[in-house]
């Protein structure tokens, strides 16, 4: 009898991590090779920051993208050190999510002083996905105000 | 003797019975409404309430204080360098903020600003003054610039008054100039011209605060306007299944609010009381001598005079209906053609009137929520809606026509149509319920209101509370989509 339910319980058992697989979520890599590049087209379009090379004196930046229903998108900061784009984690919460109904996805990065690399990734699964680096130049406050007292002496 | 014995009696009920019917009549029924209160009530109002009148410092105040407490902004954003910050009324720092702004708005508007230049500018310069540092002052409704100015520098007329009529905010932006300049940004809401005028003003020490203010409250949320992630344009590579207002100001991360619990009035907890009904019929100028009144199985006590009807339901309703081709109440002095001004001074102090005589909270949470503009579809005829707001979140009211406001009324040149107010107080409980993040809403819409024909255009969407059967209230989103209101939970 005891070992009648020891099989019933091995069975059972074998039978929840054969389940498991099939139901096994798809999450985005933590972190891509600096050297990404799309494996499909149409899974993003960036929506903003509009051009791929921007300038700002702000601290902090909007990212929104334009990409189909269930898509994941992820947003990944270039690591000069080691190379690669690591995905964006602010409070323990990584910067992603599956695009719903609206097909829109926004988010907001932090910035740095100088040069900021970044890239979105829109995949459908891990082996089809899209993905768009940008980048941004922080500007100095005081570069700009110089820049725009120049111009209020030149057109006054 | 036994004869004399029956008369004797029969005499004795007879009197009695004319004692008990004689007391019912005087003491229950029209003859003397409210029984014994006629005479306590008569000398509390008539008496009594006028002498502590001339001494009391809690007066109703002018239309301009009326104005300034009941059109409050809905948000207020201030911008450092790309940290942002939103306040809500019930913030701590809301009023600190509130002040800055209107301190600077209200001396641009009465001239005491020495104008250094009046630009007309494009959307574009908008947009670029709502990114660098800068405080955005939301009211979150078109209003007519004289009510506008009324409210925030206590005069209907200023030199603005030309090229203003109608305004819906402000934008104060210090990123314009390298010199001592600030720049008030103004749409207005008829034209769509858009005006910048830069006054010399102290712009390090407004900047400063505007840092300190930034650095002082914490960042919660995250959030960023619809034009700076291009949620406003169609897209020419992809089909946009929505579209958001451009400055309609998205919160992108899941929030969290307190549930709040609604609470009936004492006036109304067992049976309404005869003061407040005193109260009531007062303002609404109902002659208790000629009056027809009826009491509903429902309790509801119905009055009936001059082509209209008011009802007060045990419930905490209260409703005011002229019949069809009936004026209403006269509640305008005004000679003048009526237009939104008249109608909104009316309103203020009608509403102000009434709820002076409710518990204070009541007056202290009404925030006017509707657009104050004029229009030409029905001359001199205006809705003008109050909600009672818990930390700048509106509450509305489940009824089986829809989602009501806390107050609608309705004026037809200066006479009171109809008026319905819910006369309840709300408790914020310790349990707080989270808010899907607004693009999730927007998913719900899409799902239910998107027919791949044309994208939904949001105009509006904000948080509010609904109240339900159950007297407990969650947040939910409120959206006006395609000019219609939905709610979202």
């Amino acid at each position: 009898m005891m070992k009648r339910m020891i099989r019933i319980g091995a069975a059972m058992f074998a039978l929840v991590i054969l389940l498991s697989l099939c139901f096994q979520v798809y999450a985005s890599p933590d972190v891509l090779p600096g050297t990404v590049v799309s494996t499909a087209e149409g899974y993003l379009n960036l929506l903003s920051p509009e051009q791929l090379t921007t300038s700002t004196t702000n601290k902090s930046l909007p990212v929104s993208a334009l990409a189909p229903d269930g898509t994941e998108v992820t947003v990944y900061r270039y690591n000069i050190s080691t190379g690669n784009y690591h995905k964006i984690v602010k409070n323990e919460v990584p910067l992603e999510a599956i695009v719903g109904a609206t097909s829109l996805f926004a988010g907001r990065v932090d910035l740095t002083p100088g040069l900021n690399k970044f890239l979105i990734r829109g995949a459908r699964d891990e082996n089809t996905y899209t993905v768009v680096p940008f980048e941004v130049n922080v500007l100095n406050e005081g570069f700009m105000d110089r820049i725009k007292g120049v111009i209020s002496v030149i057109f006054g | 003797m036994v004869k004399k014995v029956m008369k004797n009696t029969l005499l004795i009920s007879l009197v009695l019975l004319a004692v008990v019917l004689a007391s019912q009549i005087w003491f229950n029924s029209y003859f003397l409404p409210g029984g014994y209160d006629f005479f306590f009530s008569g000398i509390q109002h008539y008496i009594v309430n006028p002498i502590q009148s001339l001494f009391s410092q809690n007066s109703d105040g002018s239309f301009s204080q009326n104005l300034k407490k009941l059109y409050r902004p809905e948000k207020i954003i201030l911008n450092d360098s790309g940290e942002r910050r939103v306040l809500t009324e019930g913030q701590e720092d809301y009023d600190t903020a509130y002040d800055l702004a209107n301190a600077i708005v209200s001396r641009v508007l009465s001239g005491d600003y020495d104008t250094q230049s009046k630009t007309l500018v494009n959307m574009d310069a908008y947009m670029a003054a709502l990114k660098g540092k800068s405080i955005h002052v939301d009211y979150g409704k078109a209003c007519d610039y004289r009510l506008f100015s009324f409210g925030v520098c206590g005069e209907s007329q200023s030199h603005l008054s030309g090229e203003l009529s109608a305004v819906g905010g402000y934008v104060i932006s210090l990123q314009d100039s390298i010199m001592d300049d600030i720049s008030v940004y103004m749409i207005d809401q008829k034209s769509g011209n858009i005006y910048r005028y830069t006054v010399e003003s102290e712009k390090v020490n407004v900047g400063n605060q505007i840092t300190e203010l930034v650095q002082k409250i914490s960042s919660e949320g995250l959030h960023s306007y619809s034009f700076e992630l291009n949620f406003h344009k169609e897209q020419e590579n992809a089909a946009s299944k929505i579209l958001f207002e451009p400055m309609l100001l998205m919160e992108l991360m899941p929030l969290e609010a307190n549930e709040l619990q609604s609470q009936q009035l004492a006036e109304f907890g067992h049976g309404i009381s005869e003061d407040l009904i005193n109260d009531v019929l007062r303002t609404f100028s109902v002659n208790t001598r000629s009056m027809w009144r009826y009491t509903e199985m429902t309790g509801a006590r119905v009055f009936v005079e001059n082509d209209a009807t008011l009802t007060l339901h045990p419930d905490g309703l209260i409703e005011y209906q002229a019949v069809e081709g009936g004026r209403g109440l006269d509640i305008s002095d005004a000679d003048t053609p009526y237009d939104i001004y008249a109608a909104t001074d009316n309103a203020v102090e009608f509403v102000t009137k009434l709820c002076s005589d409710m518990p204070p909270e009541f007056l202290e949470n009404l925030r006017i929520r509707t657009d104050l503009l004029d229009h030409t579809d029905r001359q001199g005829v205006y809705t003008i809606c109050f909600d009672y707001c818990v930390d700048g979140i509106p509450v509305r009211h489940k009824t089986a026509d829809g989602y009501a406001h806390t107050i609608e009324l309705e004026i037809d040149n200066g006479y009171l149509k109809s008026y319905r107010q819910f006369v309840r107080s709300y408790i914020k409980t310790e349990q707080k319920t989270s808010v899907v993040p607004m693009l999730s809403a927007a998913d719900i819409l899409v799902d239910s209101l998107y027919n791949e024909a044309e994208p939904l255009q949001v105009q509006r969407i904000h948080l509010c509370y609904v109240e339900n059967e159950t007297g407990k209230l969650t947040p939910v989103w409120n959206a006006v989509v395609d000019a219609t209101e939905h709610f979202v939970q």
